[in-house]
């Protein structure tokens, strides 16, 4: 145990003898180090070692010629170059990648997808009935409006345009169709139906605007 | 002082001592390559280009990659000199990608040996400048190897330390550790050249 403590010492020593050519210990430091060093015959044998310090005659010239800067300073600006070519376009580039990206999710989400039994059988089969129904939010049930009630306004309700899904959702391959649209509660909010050629989907769009004071 | 002393001094001086006129040069140029001026930024590598390829030679040892890390490391500070704020010193952030850059250089190329048997170094002797203030080349060569087998990190403190002549706040800030840790770095690195100088002194009989 003693000699563990001893050895800890020792190398605590030897660093601080180390720092000491730098200026780097405390009085206290200096004089603990040479009360240890008048005790031990290790630690002085260690301070004997002459090193030069600074080590700044270490690789203190590098291999490189003048004509080797010139040629690192040309590489660097022909790099440069190249780059400033490419990189004033880039945001195009990312412009163009980002439009390609919405185009690509656009087109999943409303591309018909045709069913497994209806590509087997081809038979057209009776397109279920689609309420072309504005509703207010809070309607837990939509009633069925009639087609003729398209101009008709409903205790804060008004049915701007009401489509015939029916004709049109058999069809494929074709953009999503607007079948209702409403303003609500004192045109504040707008609510549009549209139907996409798979009669499974359809997109229901609410959009709420909010008056700010001109203050 | 010539154009490119300035960045030395920048270095070598304390804050105080540096002189309005040499700041200023030094200041102007990267001002002019930040907005673009590329006539400046040729001005800001030749001012720095032979600080950094010491460091990096100092570091990496090797010619060919020396020059690699010079060019990465303009590389670098031309894509991010826009980054770089004015309060601070440009020759410390300039050395802190100088490490970065020699450290990727170095776990990309890890071919050089822990240790080289001093005999078997005597060709590296040829690439080491010897000062009259050391005893023999042989100490040098020693040196030199004895730093390159040190582990990483203490290597880089005494690099940037007792090479370079860096202060240990100056050098804690390269390296991204507190002032404490580097001084334990550099006293342990210190130690154990001096224990591997002693024993290989002892071995030969000088």
């Amino acid at each position: 145990m003693a000699k563990g403590i001893r050895i800890m010492k020792c190398e605590r020593v030897r660093e601080a003898i180390m720092l000491e050519a730098t200026g780097e210990v405390t009085g206290a430091q200096r004089r603990a180090v040479a009360e240890h060093l008048a005790g031990c015959a290790s630690c002085r044998a260690f301070d004997a070692v002459e090193v030069p310090m600074p080590f700044t005659s270490v690789r203190s010239n590098p291999p490189l010629s003048g004509t080797d800067y010139a040629g690192i300073r040309a590489a660097v600006m022909s790099t440069i170059a190249k780059e400033r070519r490419i990189f004033p376009f880039a945001w195009r580039f990312a412009f163009g990648a980002a439009a390609a990206v919405l185009v690509v999710i656009i087109a999943l989400v409303t591309w018909p997808r045709p069913h497994g039994d209806q590509q087997a059988s081809r038979a057209p089969k009776p397109q279920p009935a689609i309420p072309t129904v504005a509703q207010a939010p809070s309607a837990a049930v939509a009633p069925k409006v009639p087609e003729s009630a398209a101009s008709e306004k409903d205790e804060g309700t008004e049915l701007i345009h009401q489509g015939l899904p029916q004709q049109r959702a058999h069809r494929t391959h074709e953009r999503p169709v607007m079948i209702a649209q409403a303003r609500l509660d004192a045109a504040t909010e707008v609510r549009m139906e549209f139907q996409t050629a798979d009669p499974e989907i359809r997109i229901i769009w609410l959009s709420n605007t909010q008056a700010v004071s001109a203050r | 002082m010539t154009a490119e002393a300035i960045l030395t001094h920048e270095l070598d001086t304390p804050a105080p001592k540096r002189t309005q006129s040499d700041s200023a040069v030094l200041a102007a140029t990267i001002r002019a390559a930040q907005s673009g001026d590329d006539a400046a930024f040729e001005d800001l590598m030749r001012l720095s280009e032979r600080r950094v390829a010491l460091l990096a030679w100092r570091i990496l040892g090797d010619g060919e990659e020396t020059k690699d890390a010079v060019q990465d490391v303009f590389l670098r500070v031309y894509r991010h000199l826009g980054r770089f704020d004015a309060r601070h010193e440009f020759a410390g952030w300039l050395f802190r990608i100088t490490v970065n850059v020699c450290r990727d250089l170095r776990k990309k190329r890890r071919k050089r040996a822990i240790f080289t048997p001093i005999d078997a170094a005597d060709d590296v002797a040829d690439a080491v400048q010897v000062d009259d203030d050391l005893a023999t080349r042989r100490d040098v060569v020693l040196l030199t190897r004895a730093i390159d087998a040190l582990p990483e990190k203490e290597r880089l403190a005494v690099i940037l330390r007792d090479i370079e002549e860096l202060s240990t706040e100056q050098v804690a800030s390269i390296l991204g550790n507190s002032a404490a840790t580097v001084r334990v770095q550099i006293s342990k690195a210190r130690v154990k050249l001096r224990q591997w100088i002693a024993e290989w002194r002892k071995g030969s009989g000088s």
